[in-house]
């Protein structure tokens, strides 16, 4: 898996592969590996899909009781730490690793990343799953702040298409999420459409 | 308290096809030669040719597949010597069963194709275990993706499940042999497709074509992630 989550100038945009894997063989192609958790919080998936399934369902049950309860939408940051306490309380029988980005009024977009034993970490860009070794260096070279989104979208796109192509566990394609004040937009690039994933190996 | 073991296997993923035909022999294998999740080489050709318009596919474990091809190779140079004359692909065989024996209670890890033309100028393949065990057949596939590839075979090749249009499933369709560009065109298929359910398949195939005119290699692109 390779999952990545940044903050641009506008809001925050999630971008996944989308490969699922038992082994050597790719059990789903077309994976979405990005997750609605509220109506301007999303989360992207990498470790056990059964676990992050799980985690992600009790985070919607959670949230959507949030609502209720307190008359207004929980902030990214109640909904991270609470992702962030899940996976901590249960890291001993997770195999789940998050990253839970969104969009909110006051803040402009956060994004936390939660890895393995269940920290929270808050970064203006995070990047999860195996493939994300193949990118560190890519990520550190080409990464700013308050990207327009046309940049951010390419960036992520990139910084994706690079680890499906050396990380065994990531390929098919790619999916992304934007979130800013207009809502939420989705994004698809597959090979041989329209919208094509960059190709680096000769 | 635990003891590391001495390993010396390791598997480099690769996959091969062969399929003979009236004419013509094929045998494809691709070129992405891994350890684990990483990529070694995305051209790692395991499709080998040892003259006399032989060719040999071995995948498995890297090392040993390349040890076996050289020694193959040195062992028609050395028939050349004794016997001044080609080596049929029989005879290949059955020399290749008894390198892979000889190492029975340390085996070469590598599944072993050899292709060639018989004098009646029929395509020839056999197949081999990684102990020589072998057999001739008409169509085969080998190495970490040969599961996938060998019913999508069996129906396209061989025609099994495939009965006449129009009889019920009562009549089968009858056995044929096929056109080169034919079994090129199920070659391809057989490897996009694999590549897209098996992680240690793509990056490109490399294919020999033995006529009697000699040997003729293709590339055909697979995609790279």
């Amino acid at each position: 898996t390779t999952i990545t989550a940044l903050r641009y100038k506008d809001g925050v945009i999630l971008a996944a592969d989308s490969r699922t894997t038992m082994g050597a063989y790719i059990a789903n192609r077309v994976t979405d590996k990005l997750t609605q958790l509220t109506d301007n919080i999303w989360c992207c998936r990498s470790g056990s899909a059964a676990d992050t399934q799980t985690v992600a369902d009790l985070l919607k049950y959670y949230l959507s009781m949030y609502r209720i309860q307190f008359g207004h939408d929980p902030s990214v940051h109640t909904a991270a730490t609470l992702a962030s306490e899940m996976c901590y309380q249960n890291k001993n029988m997770l195999s789940a690793g998050l990253i839970v980005a969104g969009y909110d009024e006051k803040t402009g977009g956060d994004v936390y990343s939660i890895p393995l034993g269940g920290s929270l970490h808050k970064q203006p860009l995070a990047i999860g799953g195996s493939g994300s070794a193949f990118i560190y260096g890519f990520c550190d070279a080409n990464f700013r702040e308050n990207m327009t989104q046309e940049e951010a979208v390419e960036f992520l796109k990139n910084a994706v298409a690079l680890a499906m192509e050396r990380d065994g566990s990531s390929g098919g394609t790619i999916r992304m999420v934007i979130l800013n004040k207009d809502g939420m937009e989705r994004k698809f690039f597959a090979i041989d459409t329209a919208n094509p994933i960059p190709v680096f190996t000769h | 308290m635990s003891q590391s073991q001495f390993d010396p296997y390791v598997q480099n993923g690769g996959t091969t096809v062969a399929i003979a035909g009236d004419g013509f022999a094929i045998l494809a294998g691709d070129t992405r030669s891994v350890n684990g999740y990483n990529i070694n080489t995305r051209f790692q050709p395991r499709v080998h040719e040892v003259g006399d318009d032989l060719v040999i596919g071995a995948s498995g474990f890297e090392a040993d597949a390349l040890a076996l091809v050289k020694r193959i190779q040195q062992r028609i140079d050395l028939y050349h010597d004794n016997h001044e004359r080609k080596m049929s692909a029989q005879s290949c065989a059955c020399m290749v069963r008894t390198l892979l024996y000889g190492k029975r209670f340390f085996p070469y890890y590598v599944y072993t194709t050899v292709a060639g033309i018989d004098k009646e100028g029929k395509g020839e393949i056999y197949s081999f275990d990684p102990v020589g065990s072998y057999e001739r057949e008409w169509c085969r596939a080998g190495g970490s993706a040969a599961n996938f590839i060998t019913p999508f075979l069996d129906n396209q090749v061989n025609l099994h499940n495939q009965y006449v249009p129009g009889s019920h499933g009562k009549e089968r369709k009858p056995r044929r042999l096929l056109k080169l560009e034919e079994a090129m065109k199920i070659t391809t298929d057989a490897f996009t497709s694999a590549g897209e359910r098996h992680i240690e398949v793509g990056d490109s195939v490399l294919v020999k074509i033995i006529t009697k005119e000699g040997v003729e290699t293709r590339i055909i692109p697979l995609k790279k992630d």
